[in-house]
Formats: C-alpha cells, sequence, structure tokens
C-alpha cells in the first residue's frame, strides 16, 4: 500500500513524496484521537461540574418514587456545547494549521487537500470533522428518556462507522465518504519527503 | 487461661465460684465481665477451639412440628459458639417490644427497656458495633439512599446495622483476652452432662462434665450460669432430674416450652411501578464506610390497635428468570435496549465515547452496590419477605427424646409451633403495605397467600434464632426464671442467652441476649462482691 498513487482518482491526488496512509495506522490514529479528545471532554466538563454543581445527581430519596437519576436539562445542553467545542478545537484547528491532529502527527500521517496536497481549509476541515464525529453522543444524550432513542443512536453510529471503513478501504485513493466529501487525502510522512522538510530550504 | 477436659484427672472435683456453661455470645460475655474481680470463673465449652464434627454431633436433633432444619444445622458446638456463622445483624429492642400485649396471652416482660438500656450501650461494644445510633436520620443522610415515606405512619422504615463479617465471632474475637485473663479458665472439650444439686434440689452444687473420650470430673461453684442456647438449656434442665423428676425449674412444667423463632417466608410479591424504583435504602448497602440494612415493619400503633405482634418486612429486587422462548427473548432484548437510557443520562453529551460524568463515577465508588443495583437492570419484581414476631405458644416446645448422644444424654427434638395470631398478623400487615405502596405509585403488591390458607408457605424457615424455652416471668407459674435471669425455686442457678426472652419482639436476639448476659454480670457481681 506504501507508495500507492491515485492516478485513476481525480479527486485524490496526494502531493508528491507522500504515499497513502494505510487503513491501520489511520485507525489507531483515530482511535488515540478519540480517546484524548474524550479525557479532554471529561476533565473539562468535571472542572465545570466542579464549579457550578453536579449535571446528574444520584436521586435517593425513595419518597420522591422516582427513578434514582435526574439531570439538569439546561446543564445538559451547555455540556454538549462545550465538548463540541473542545471536540472541534482539537480535531479542526490541527487540520488547519499543522495538517494533522496530535494523535496522526505522532503516527506520522498527514491530511492534505486531495487537489494539490494544500492544508484543508476551515470550511472542509469542519465538514469532515461533522462526518467522522456525527453527533450522535449528543444526540443520545439530548434524547435521554425516549424509549429506544438510545438503541437507535448507537446502532447508527455503528452502521456509519462500518460504512466510513468500507468506503475508505475500497477507494483506490484510501479516500472514504467523509475524505470525497471534504475532498481530502491521509498521507504518510514518507522519510524522504520528512528529510526535504527538515534540511531543504 | 485456656485448659482442656480431657487432661483432667478423672472423677476430679474442681472448685471454682461462678461456672458459666456455654462459651457462645452469653457465656463469653459474662466471662469477659468477670475478668478482673475477686471471683474465680471457670467457662465450660463442649468443644475446641475449632469446629469438630463428633462434638457437633451431640446437637443432632430431629424437628417433629413444622417443617425445620435438625437442630444441629442452625447451631455451632465450639469455641465461640453460633456466633462463628453469626449474620451480625444488630437492632436493639423497642420499648414496646417489652410490654403486654392485651390481645396476645403470655406477652409481656418483667423488665422495661430502661433496665436494659444501660447495658444495651456496652452490649453494642461487646458486638463491636461503631455506633449505638440506629435513627433514620443517621442512616440515610443528604443524598444516600433515604427510607419510603408512605401515607400513613402504620408502614415505618427501620434500621439495623450489620456487624463486620471478621468481627463476628465472639470465639476469635475474645480467646486472646481470656486466655491473658488470670481468675477465668475455660475448660475446652467439657460438655457438662447436668447440673446436681442439695437434697432440696433448691441449691446447685455442681456441674457434671464429661468428655467424648470418657473422662468425667465435677464442677462445684457457688453460682452456676447455664449459656448453652435456647434448644440446650432446657436439655440440661430437663435432664438435670436427680432431685427434681421433672428438672430443673419445672415444677410448672414449662421448661422447654414457648419455644419461639422469627419465621420468615415470601408473603408477597410488588410488581413495580416504574422500572428502577429508589428503594436502595432496603438493600444491605454502606453508609459512612458502615454497613446497614433498611426494612419495613407494621408500627407498633399499628400493632396495639390491631392486636398484632411485630412484622418486619425486608424487600428483595428481582430481576425476573431466564427467558422461556424466543418471543420471550426478544422482548427482553427489547427491554435491555430501553434500558440504554440509562447510559444516556449518565454519559457526557459530545463526548465521542460515551463516558460518565465525574460525580457519577465517585457516586458509583463510593456505594458500589447502588450502582450496580442500577446499571444491573429494571426490576421486574419485589420480593417481599415477612419476618414475624413469633406469638408464644406453649405447645411450640423442647422435648427430650429417647434417643442418647454419645455421652448418654436425652437428645431433644424441636415441635416448633404457630398459631392462629401469626398468621392473622401477616395477612393484615400485608393487607396495609399493600394499600400503603399502591397509594403511593411504588407499585402493586400481590400477596401470596389466601385468607382462607390454614396451612403455611412451603418456604416457611426460621431466622436460626432460638428464643423462649426458659422464658422471664416474675410468676413462677408463668416463666422459668425470675427478671434476675435465675431459676424459679433455685438459688444459684442462673440462665444467659435468648431462652429468658418471653416474645422474640421486632429486632434479632444478639444484641439484647448480649445486654441481658452483662445485666446478670453485674447481678452476680453485687451479689458475691457484697
Amino acid at each position: 500500500m506504501s507508495g500507492e498513487r491515485a492516478e485513476s482518482d481525480p479527486a485524490g491526488t496526494p502531493p508528491a513524496g507522500e504515499p497513502l496512509a494505510g487503513i491501520s495506522r489511520r485507525s489507531l490514529a483515530w482511535i488515540l484521537d478519540v480517546a484524548l479528545v474524550t479525557v479532554l471532554i471529561f476533565v473539562a466538563v468535571a472542572v465545570v461540574d466542579e464549579i457550578f454543581g453536579p449535571t446528574v445527581r444520584l436521586h435517593r430519596d425513595a419518597a420522591a418514587l422516582e427513578d434514582v437519576l435526574a439531570a439538569d436539562p439546561g446543564r445538559v445542553v451547555l455540556n454538549a456545547v462545550l465538548a463540541t467545542l473542545l471536540s472541534v478545537s482539537y480535531f479542526v484547528i490541527p487540520w488547519i494549521l499543522l495538517g494533522g491532529t496530535p494523535a496522526q502527527l505522532a503516527l506520522r500521517l498527514r491530511v492534505r487537500g486531495s487537489a494539490g496536497g494544500e492544508t484543508l481549509p476551515f470550511g472542509r476541515a469542519l465538514a469532515r470533522w461533522i462526518l467522522l464525529f456525527p453527533p450522535f453522543a449528543t444526540v443520545s444524550a439530548l434524547t435521554a428518556g425516549l424509549p429506544l432513542v438510545g438503541a437507535f443512536v448507537w446502532g447508527a453510529a455503528a452502521v456509519w462507522y462500518v460504512v466510513l471503513l468500507l468506503t475508505t478501504a475500497r477507494s483506490d485513493t484510501k479516500q472514504g465518504l467523509h475524505d470525497r466529501i471534504a475532498r481530502s487525502v491521509v498521507c504518510t510522512r514518507g522519510r524522504e519527503a520528512a528529510y526535504r522538510a527538515a534540511h531543504v530550504r | 487461661m485456656f485448659g482442656d477436659a480431657r487432661s483432667i484427672p478423672r472423677d476430679a472435683t474442681l472448685e471454682t465460684d461462678v461456672c458459666v456453661v456455654g462459651a457462645g455470645a452469653a457465656g463469653i460475655t459474662l466471662a469477659r465481665e468477670l475478668i478482673g474481680s475477686p471471683l474465680r470463673v471457670t467457662v465450660l465449652e463442649s468443644g475446641g477451639l475449632h469446629y469438630e464434627p463428633e462434638t457437633q454431633a451431640l446437637y443432632e436433633g430431629p424437628s417433629i412440628g413444622l417443617p425445620y432444619p435438625d437442630l444441629s444445622v442452625p447451631r455451632l458446638r465450639f469455641f465461640g459458639g453460633t456466633t462463628n456463622h453469626w449474620g451480625g445483624i444488630c437492632r436493639p429492642f423497642e420499648e414496646a417490644d417489652f410490654a403486654a400485649r392485651e390481645a396476645t396471652p403470655f406477652t409481656g416482660w418483667p423488665i422495661a427497656k430502661s433496665d436494659v438500656d444501660p447495658f444495651y450501650e456496652r452490649a453494642a461494644s461487646v458486638v463491636r458495633l461503631p455506633t449505638r445510633d440506629w435513627s433514620l436520620d443517621r442512616w440515610a443522610p443528604g443524598d444516600e439512599p433515604a427510607p419510603l415515606r408512605l401515607r400513613s405512619e402504620h408502614i415505618v422504615s427501620r434500621v439495623a446495622q450489620e456487624v463486620e463479617p471478621e468481627l463476628r465471632s465472639f470465639g476469635e474475637g475474645y480467646q486472646e483476652e481470656l486466655r491473658l485473663a488470670p481468675n477465668v479458665t475455660v475448660l475446652l472439650h467439657a460438655n457438662a452432662t447436668g447440673v446436681t444439686t442439695d437434697e432440696s434440689g433448691r441449691t446447685a452444687e455442681s456441674a457434671d462434665v464429661a468428655t467424648l473420650e470418657g473422662n468425667r470430673f465435677s464442677v462445684v461453684a457457688r453460682n452456676f450460669v447455664l449459656a448453652t442456647g435456647a434448644v440446650e438449656n432446657a436439655r440440661v434442665l430437663l435432664t438435670s432430674n436427680a432431685q427434681q423428676p421433672r428438672g430443673l425449674g419445672n415444677q410448672h412444667g414449662l421448661v422447654g416450652r414457648f419455644f419461639l423463632e422469627h419465621p420468615r417466608f415470601l408473603g408477597g410479591v410488588i410488581v413495580p411501578s416504574t422500572p428502577h424504583p429508589n428503594l436502595g435504602f432496603y438493600e444491605s448497602h454502606r453508609v459512612d464506610g458502615l454497613r446497614m440494612q433498611g426494612y419495613l415493619a407494621s408500627s407498633k400503633e399499628f400493632q396495639f390497635a390491631e392486636g398484632l405482634l411485630d412484622l418486619q418486612m425486608r424487600l428483595e429486587l428481582g430481576y425476573g428468570d431466564a427467558p422461556e422462548d424466543a418471543s420471550d427473548f426478544a422482548r427482553r432484548l427489547m427491554t435491555l435496549a430501553g434500558d440504554l437510557d440509562s447510559w444516556q443520562e449518565i454519559a457526557i453529551p459530545g463526548a465521542p465515547i460515551p463516558i460518565p460524568y465525574l460525580d457519577v463515577i465517585r457516586d458509583a465508588l463510593r456505594s458500589p452496590e447502588d450502582a450496580y443495583i442500577y446499571l444491573r437492570g429494571r426490576i421486574e419484581s419485589i420480593g417481599v419477605t415477612t419476618r414475624i414476631e413469633q406469638a408464644p405458644n406453649p405447645d411450640s416446645r423442647v422435648v427430650l427424646v429417647r434417643e442418647r448422644d454419645e455421652l448418654g444424654i436425652l437428645r431433644v427434638a424441636l415441635d416448633w409451633r404457630l398459631s392462629d395470631v401469626d398468621r392473622r398478623n401477616v395477612r393484615r400487615t400485608l393487607e396495609l403495605l399493600g394499600a400503603e405502596i399502591g397509594a403511593a405509585g411504588v407499585g402493586r403488591l400481590q400477596i401470596l397467600h389466601g385468607e382462607d390458607d390454614t396451612g403455611w408457605p412451603e418456604d416457611l424457615d426460621g431466622g436460626q434464632h432460638h428464643m423462649g424455652t426458659t422464658r422471664m416471668s416474675d410468676d413462677p407459674k408463668e416463666g422459668v426464671v425470675d427478671s434476675d435471669c435465675c431459676v424459679h425455686g433455685m438459688s444459684n442457678l442462673f440462665v444467659a442467652g435468648s431462652s429468658v426472652f418471653p416474645t422474640p419482639g421486632g429486632a434479632t436476639p444478639t444484641l439484647l441476649l448480649v445486654a441481658l448476659a452483662l445485666r446478670l454480670a453485674d447481678h452476680l457481681k453485687g451479689m458475691m462482691l457484697r
């Protein structure tokens, strides 16, 4: 797969000297990024909860005769906004400025524009984020209490990621549905390119 | 110090001031109270320091009444006695538990709660309870699981504390203290086969001791205390019949009668109104690190008004049986999918991995049982296990049978019987509970046993709380011991343990029997050190 070129797909033209990244390394980067951004969101929400009080309370007064959990709906919405902003910041800003998220950079991956190897502009980076992280979790949280919605949302999430994986695997340019729409391609920063980037002025 | 009866010279006569027969909760408590006093104390323990099948077999005895395990099952016959498998549930008797109930014969203690209260304080330390507070406020503070508040005050919540498992055995807990006590001798493998009296039959002179190996000797003392449990206390008195043919203290035929238990069985099932009813208070859980369990019970006012005794109910949350067929499985799968609502509520919105809020994690770590109760799924039914304060019944009794044990002592059988008073108590209290929880919206109660049922349910069991066989009364015609636990008609023979309870009350017996043992120890010291 290394060194593969995408001559046949006009939408996907990796930059010269940068081979297309394989699915396994991209998947690993995605998992690491998801874990990192989850920790980031968890810490941020925990700090907010420490300041303003818990969003979700275990409602233990049996006299209330209600279910055990009680969530503050306003705080749930605010948390969803906060988490979304953090997630966007984590992915979109590094894609624009650095060409990769922290995990992608660590694994020597770069997200480029498929037309000419350029870094993604804001609109396309945002589109890529939306397609990679559709708001399943947010929808799930905001629809808590509605019967079977949670199961449907997480089922849809599973199907969506299978679609992204399959479209990536079947593409000559390793462009999944999200890459095609955002007109992006993920490359491996080869040794030659890395050397040139470091030494050639 | 400890000794072994097998090494005592045959036919020897040992002398002591106080001879305590039995080293269970009552016997050990008594002996400990006398440590450091000028009195010499000898404790006769049938077993060794650990379980021995041959000794345990001395307890064997059949049940000839309502279904009950062989008498060797609920009790343990080695140092520490039955505390070696004690469940550790503690709650004190209330004032009303000591009172006479006009509608129920043979009720009422000759002492009041105020007579026992000072000893309850000390008893809590002896059983190693960290607090003496049983108030609902203490055990449901802040955001901890809280008790139901129902429409009327006829159904109330109550708290029982649980002694930590590693602290429950008196044998393990107090062995070293007794070993170091200079004035206390614990003789292991010493089976008291009877009490010998003077010719008048009014003064105990010696305890006859035998070992399974064939050694025999006697212990002469100024005072004797039987602390062998409600079955064996009666057995020792009944078989000590050299001077009094009917047995010691049995001039009115009461020894062994009025055997009491805390009968229990599944009385009803609640179909809850919500999938996760908030009933954590009624499951065993920790508050401030201390383990407790909540119960529902009929109020004392209701009991007096209705002419009933106590009835305590334990709620057991049920999660349904295995699927019966494919459609049942599918239905449950849908139910499980619906339960993802739980995760939806506790997960931070927007986080790509559904991770719970920090407060939820903290709560779960602080009280894993509650988190488990919540997350393991919806509750389909709530079992209501009823625990009855059995009404005193002279026909419920321990009787001698013809068979003899390895030591040649007549064995006993248990003829456990309940009465219509008990049946009415269950029915009436469950009817009240059903009305209360229905009105409160908790759910609907199905009472499992019909109003016209004359039998008892198949799952009827006891709490392994043996009481009443040497009941306390100031009237020798109504009791075996007086309010000082001295056997009527005897000057120096006392009984310790729950066999002196005339009624079983609404609480587990261990705390009270320890309190009464402390009270008896004070009485003996006052009497002997005058």
